[in-house]
Parts: C-alpha cells; structure tokens; sequence
C-alpha cells in the first residue's frame, strides 16, 4: 500500500487552528475514495492504491483547496495543502474559513454609503430593558476597506450588536456570549434595496460550534453530518453551562439531523438552568415534539409542555440563532391556531415584529430595528440621539468631523502625500459642504470620486488645521473615544 | 384532472405538484381587472416567467422520470399563463389553471398520494408572486378578486410547508421561485392568510429528509428573462440534472444536502449577480439520494496569467483517466469549455517563446471551475 500524507498549514493567526476540515480523497475519475477530517494547521495520513489522486480540502464557509498526485507504488507522499489564498487578510481568517463568509466584498467601506456609519452593542438586563453598553476593543481590531474587524468581549447575557449610518438602515445582530468574540462587519454584496448594505459576522471562539451552525446555514447538512459532529454536538450539548450558546448550536443541530437521543434530557436543563437565553426553551419544545413523532410519547402532554417552553421563549426577548427564530415561529403559529388560546396569540403577536423585519439567511437573529427590542419592517437611517458608547465603523461624516473639532470651516483635506493620488484638496464651506474644484460635495467620498479616484479611507488625509495626518483623529473616532454632547 | 404524469405501478414513487402563475385576473393587465385599493397591492404586474418555469420543471421531471431514487409517477401541473405569453411555449396547451380553489384541490390529493409509503419523495414546486409579512404568501390566479381582502386568493407557505412535515413522506423537496414586488415595509397592516392545510403541533416535526428552498427576486427582471424560465428554476434544474452531483461507488448522485449547500453556486453559474446571501433561504434536514446522472459535464473557464499570454498561448488539453487529448477548437482565450467531470491537464506552450510552458492538472467537479495557467 502507498500512504499520503496531507498537511494543512496554516499561514494566518493562531485563531483558525482546529478549524474542521473535511479531506476527499476522489480517483482520476473523481470516484470518492476516502474522508478524513483534519484540523487546519494539522496532518494526517490516508492509505491508497497507487493511482492517480484528487486530494480536496474543503472548509465550513464552503472553500476548499485541491491538489492532484500521483502516488507510486509503496511511495510515502507528502501533500501540502496552500491555503494562503482562502482570505484576504490573515485577520479575517476566522471568517473566510470557519463562517458564511466566502465572498469578498465589491464594494469599499470607504464607499459614500458607509460614511458615518457606526456600531453600538446593547444588553438585556434582568428587568427586560435592553441599554446600550460600552465595550472596550480588544488587541487584534483591525480596520480595512473590505472589512472591519472587531474583537470584543460579550460574556453573559442576551446582547445584541446594532450598526446604522445616514445611509445604513439600524440592524440588530444577535450576539452569543463569549469572552472572546470575532465580529467582521463588511460591504454586503447584492443589489441596494434587496439586501443590508452591510454584512455582519460574527464567531465565538469554539470553532467547532461554529463550524456547525455556518454548515447548517449554508445547507451543507452532507458536510456537517460527515464530519461525525454528532458526537461533538452531544458534548456541546452536555457542557451547557460552560458554554451554552454552543449548547445551542449543538441542540439545534441534533433536532435537524433528528438524533433525539443525543439529545438525552439535556435540553430541559439547557432550558431551566440558562434562563436568559430563549433558544433553551425553544429547543427543549421541540425535541418535546419531535419525541411525539419518532419516539412515540403522549402527544397531549408533549403539546402542553412544549406551549409552556414557547411562551417562556418569548418572555426571555428572542432566541440567538435564527434557526431558533424560525422554530419559535413555526410553534406559535401552530398554537395561535386555536382561537382560545389568548396568551399564544399575543405571544406570536410579539415574535411576529421581529420575522417580518429579519434576514432568514442569517445564522444569527438579524433583523433591521431602532432598537433590540423595537424590530421593524421600515428601517430607519441616520445617527441615534445619543452618541455615548457609539463607535463610527470606518469613514465618518464631514458634519461630526467639525463637531469634534477635527476638521472646520474653511479646513482644507489634502490626500496624504503618501498616497498615490496625493494633492487632490477638499475645502470645507460654510454650510459643511465640501469644495473639489469650485464643485460643491455633501460628502467627502463623493468629491474623491469626481476626480476619478478610487474610494479612500479617511485616515489617508491631512487636514490644513493641524497640519497632520487624521490617522489618529480618526483612529479615535473608529474607537469611540470622542466628545458626547448633550445637546443632540 | 391536471395530471400530466400518470404512471401505474407498485411501490414506493415520488409524486409532484408543480404551479406557475403568470396571470393575475384581477390585477392591472389581467382579464377581469379589479380596482385593488388595500394597501400596495395595485403595483403588482402580470408576469411571463413563472409559467414557463412550470412548464420547464414539469416537463424536466418528467423526461427524467425514471432516474430518481424511487420512479415519478405522478405530475401534477396548474399553469395561469400570462396574456402576453398565452400558450406559456406549448402550442395548443389547454392548462387547468392556477387558481386557488384549484391549487387547495390539487395539494390535498397530491398529498394523499405522498401519504401512502414512507419511502416516497414529495416534490412541490411554485412559482409566482410572492409576498412576505413574517410568514411567506404565495399569490394564485384569482388574486385580488375580492378587492377588499385580495388575500383570498393566496395561501400561507411556511404553514403550509410545516403542517407537510406529517405527511408520510420521509423524503421532501419544496422549491418555491417567488417575484417579490410588495416588501413587508409595504405592508401596514396584519394580513390574514389560511394555509392549505393546518398545522397539527404534535405532528409537525420535520420530516427526514426535507429539502425547502426559496428564492425570492425583487421584480419581474430579476426573476426571470420574459417568456423564459426564471433563473431560479434553471439552477434547481441544473443542480438536479447532475450540476452538484458527486460520485460515489462508481455511481453520479444527487442529494438532497447538495443541491442545498451548492445552490447559490449553480445561481452564480447561471446568472451572475443572482447568488448574493440572501437570494435564497434554505430549509433541511437530512440529506437523502434523490437521483442517479450520467456523467455531468462541468464549464469551465479556462485562461492564461497575465492576460498579454492568452493571446499567444497555444492550448491542449488531456484527460488523465484515458490519456485522451480533448478537442479544443481554435477559439481565442479565455476559453467556455463544457467538458465531462474528470481530471485534465491543461498545458499552454508558445511557440514565440514569449512565456516559459505553463501547466495545470486538476480535478473538475460539476457545475463550474476555472482553470488559470499562471505563466512567466
């Protein structure tokens, strides 16, 4: 017997090792031969007859890498998978490979679109009111024109990640707890309109979990279930108070590929003893009711305590994951049939604002909303009340540029002379429109592109009234760190 | 009767019901137009792509009838052609029409047939005006014919789908290509819409193998091409015609799990711009074998880097299961190849030595690849 050994090493940041992936081993007529599932940054060895070889690497986001070769007979051969061209940025690896994250963006967040657009994170307290709260970037934040990304803290707790801007409808995100969270906050592709112009991504960092739930969003159920999950996902399950948005994924990954019995009796203390999280309660009503159809037990009293499980769902505000969501729907639905059941109806009733403005493609509760507890179909634009633990994601808007003092009438912008477009000057005007030319401009981009240049990040400019770059002006303003009046 | 597949034999048979509603009577355009005062319903137009979808997938299935796992033996087709585009491509078609009482008819048979043996495939297909307000609502013929609650005419999908799950069937596939014209924003008021069948909670889990893929276009132009099947069904056609097969003990198959996890690609292939995110939404289960192919074919782009070498590239290709050369004509590169799934070696040589020989040696999955020969 010959042997190959495949190695995939990893040429990004230490936060995609163990992401799973799945090895084919297919023959020259690309009839599957073997699996193996490795971990990136990890080797392993398959037997094989001597033959010709498709050796194909593919990855949770959908990626994959391919090698062809050809062993010989008793030949030991080493195959190095390259996955340097799987993502843009090494920083934006977790995404590009671990989640629903292939594509790279066509558009710039240095587009006018994106101009003062910004982020805030909120969270439930016991009482059900949701506050904005501060959160402290982490080391490892980094900021690109297809990108942004965020490393932050978002341990205990329902929180809710919400981006906006002048021309950004307000959207909510879902976010599962975890000390150490990813958030990639990118240009969505699709058409204006259809689709949010931005694209939210977020990971713990349990790549196994999220490498179920992006297999599940993205349909690849093949991929998931071959990857022997089910046992992982019964651990996930059974580590609920570690980790219990894992716990979640787990749950909901067990009720899809209907391994009830992984299940055990978990999900009635994934339920009871995580009583913040909605998705507990959600899951443990329907492994309630799927135990009615294939493991025989009473129907009426399934249907009773699973009607419990979806009214106390909905007293803990909105399940994490969409796929919760989507199940809460179909239950409520169901039991607002019954034209008694009063306290159903009003339960859909409040479910029902947040499907009618969500994004069911999402593998988080996505759903457009002023605030988290305020979901709506009609989308609002432009900047809150108040800007106190607000963080502008890229470019921001000439009109707060001069409130902060940065820029001011009369300041003149002169791209970087770094840059290979350097000496184009913007001059602010009395009314905070901006001057290229003699033309006259609302927005900062829009000048740059008359001139026929591409779109630029703001830190590239330098403004006449310091006489420096903005890089540090605008690093505090992507921070946070800016005036917060009272007046607005 | 609408059954333009009607086969007899024992055992386990996949079933389909299979919709397209072009025609709107009573919407602008329509042949018994009503004055639709509620809300934004009065934007909604007559459309020509959905019942050549129809007919497209209905006559798919059933040139295809014997290739699935279990043999079709039933088509059930409920064409509403539009006025602009009366016999949908079928000269002389006399079809029954997609009105709701029809289509809430053809569903409970339709059901009854998938309800008699576990190891049957349901196969639902709807294509037409959709419209969503937290649940999925697909318009027939006779939308619109009470002004006063045009919803009359329509029917609650995802209940619909779940109340389904029950059915016997173990193995599900529902596509739904919906024209979305009216958001949920539009839509200021509660809308009641009754499914075609009701939900029993205690009977509602997902069934084994469930396939749900929906695909929703903002207008009539991103649909579908006029008098054309819309780009939704040609990609779920050409994902079941073998696009996302896999081979495996010496067999091409087609899964159910595949045809979700690669449905945005073979979009992409068929046309570009249609598979951002959230084009389609995805429902599943388990993955189950739906049918066998013959060797699907895979496109392939082929190409030279830097693009100055395709110019003076002189191509040739091999097919390393045989050592066969491919025929690759003498048209110019960047090259449209549709060639058998396989492994081939593509080898570009100039004989002006203007770049060293370049070569690539690759597996090629269905439906699409690109080949770049990096040359220096």
């Amino acid at each position: 017997m010959s042997r190959l050994q495949v190695n995939l090493p990893n040429p990004f940041y230490d936060d995609v090792y163990d992401v799973p992936v799945r090895v084919d081993i297919r023959d020259v007529t690309l009839n599957h031969v073997a699996t193996r599932f490795l971990p990136f940054g990890g080797a392993g060895d398959i037997e094989v007859a001597p033959g010709i070889y498709v050796v194909e690497a593919a990855l949770p986001s959908g990626q994959s890498i391919q090698q062809v070769v050809n062993v010989e007979k008793d030949q030991d051969l080493d195959v190095h998978m390259n996955a340097g061209k799987l993502s843009p940025h090494e920083f934006h690896a977790w995404a590009y490979l671990n989640k629903n994250a292939r594509h790279r963006p066509k558009r710039s967040l240095a587009h006018p679109d994106f101009e003062g657009a910004w982020v805030r994170l909120w969270r439930r307290h016991g009482t059900g009111e949701w506050i904005v709260v501060g959160s402290e970037l982490k080391d490892g934040s980094t900021w690109d024109d297809d990108g942004v990304n965020y490393r932050l803290s978002a341990f205990g707790g329902m929180q809710m990640l919400q981006v906006g801007g002048p021309e950004v409808p307000w959207k909510c995100v879902a976010l599962p707890g975890a000390q150490d969270l990813r958030v990639l906050i990118r240009p969505a592709n699709g058409p204006v309109g259809d689709v949010h112009p931005l694209d939210v991504v977020v990971s713990t960092n349990n790549t196994g979990a999220e490498a179920i739930l992006s297999m599940l969003t993205s349909g690849a159920i093949d991929q998931a279930k071959a990857m022997e999950h089910a046992g992982a996902a019964e651990t996930m399950l059974y580590g609920k108070m570690a980790d219990p948005t894992a716990a979640a994924i787990a749950g909901y990954y067990l009720l899809k590929t209907g391994e009830l019995d992984r299940l055990h009796d978990w999900t009635r203390n994934l339920a009871n003893w995580i009583d913040w999280m909605a998705d507990g309660a959600v899951i443990r009503a329907w492994h309630l009711l799927k135990a009615v159809r294939y493991a025989g037990t009473d129907p009426d009293e399934a249907r009773q305590k699973a009607r419990a499980f979806f009214l106390e769902a909905v007293d803990r505000g909105v399940p994490i994951y969409t796929e919760g969501l989507r199940l809460l729907r179909d239950g409520l639905n169901a039991l607002s049939s019954n034209p008694d059941d009063a306290e159903a109806r009003a339960a859909k009733s409040k479910i029902d604002a947040y499907t009618q403005s969500c994004d069911w493609t999402a593998p988080l509760t996505t759903f457009n909303g002023s605030a988290p507890d305020k979901p709506s179909a009609t989308p609002r634009t432009g900047k809150p009340e108040s800007l106190e633990h607000l963080v502008f994601l890229y470019n921001v808007d000439t009109a707060e540029l001069v409130r902060q003092g940065i820029v001011s009438v009369g300041t003149t912008l002169t791209l970087d002379s770094d840059d290979a477009h350097a000496g184009v000057e913007v001059t602010i005007e009395d009314d905070g429109a901006l001057n290229l030319g003699g033309k006259r401009y609302k927005r900062l981009q829009d000048a740059v592109r008359s001139a026929g240049l591409p779109d630029v990040s703001q830190d590239r400019w330098r403004s006449s009234k310091s006489g420096e770059s903005m890089v540090e002006q605008v690093n505090n303003l992507r921070h946070g760190r800016f005036k917060v009046f009272k007046d607005r | 009767m609408s059954l333009v597949l009607d086969r007899s034999f024992d055992g386990p048979a996949a079933h389909a019901l299979v919709i397209g509603v072009g025609h709107y009577r009573h919407l602008s355009g329509g042949a018994d137009p009503k004055t639709q005062t509620i809300q934004n319903v009065g934007i909604l137009q007559q459309l020509t792509s959905p019942p050549r979808s129809a007919v497209a997938f209905s006559d798919w299935l059933i040139a295809h009838a014997d290739d699935w796992r279990v043999p079709i033996k039933t088509v059930d087709l409920l064409v509403s052609p539009a006025q602009a585009d009366p016999d949908a491509g079928v000269p002389g078609a006399n079809f029954q029409p997609a009105t709701i009482a029809n289509i809430q008819a053809a569903y409970a048979a339709w059901k009854n047939r998938c309800d008699d043996d576990p190891d049957n495939i349901a196969i639902f297909f709807f294509s037409g005006h959709g419209v969503e307000k937290g649940e999925h609502f697909l318009l027939a013929e006779d939308f619109g014919e009470q002004p006063n609650n045009p919803w009359l005419g329509a029917f609650d999908f995802d209940t619909t789908r779940r109340a389904f799950h029950a059915t016997k069937a173990a193995t599900q596939c529902f596509f739904v290509d919906a024209c979305r014209e009216i958001t949920s924003s539009m839509l200021q008021h509660q809308v009641m819409v009754p499914p075609l069948e009701i939900v029993n909670l205690t009977n509602s889990a997902d069934c084994l193998f469930d396939l749900t893929l929906k695909a929703s276009a903002s207008n009539e132009k991103a649909h579908g091409p006029p008098k054309q099947p819309s780009y939704f069904t040609q990609a779920v056609q050409l994902a079941l015609d073998g696009g996302v097969a896999e081979k495996t003990g010496g067999r091409w198959l087609v899964k159910s799990g595949q045809v979700s996890a690669h449905i945005y690609d073979v979009l992409g292939l068929i046309k570009e711009d249609q598979n951002f995110k959230q084009r389609c939404t995805i429902g599943m289960t388990g993955s189950a074998v739906l049918l066998e192919t013959q060797t699907p074919n895979v496109r392939l782009s082929v190409s030279c880097i830097p693009d100055s070498a395709n110019a003076v590239a002189e191509l040739t290709c091999t097919r390393l299961e045989d050592g066969q050369d491919v025929p690759l004509g003498n048209g110019p590169l960047p090259l449209e190849l549709d060639l058998e799934a396989g492994v081939y070696k593509f080898d570009a040589d100039f004989p002006g030595n203007e770049f060293a020989h370049a070569s690539s040696i690759e597996g090629h999955n269905p439906p699409l690849d690109i080949v770049e020969l990096e040359c220096q």
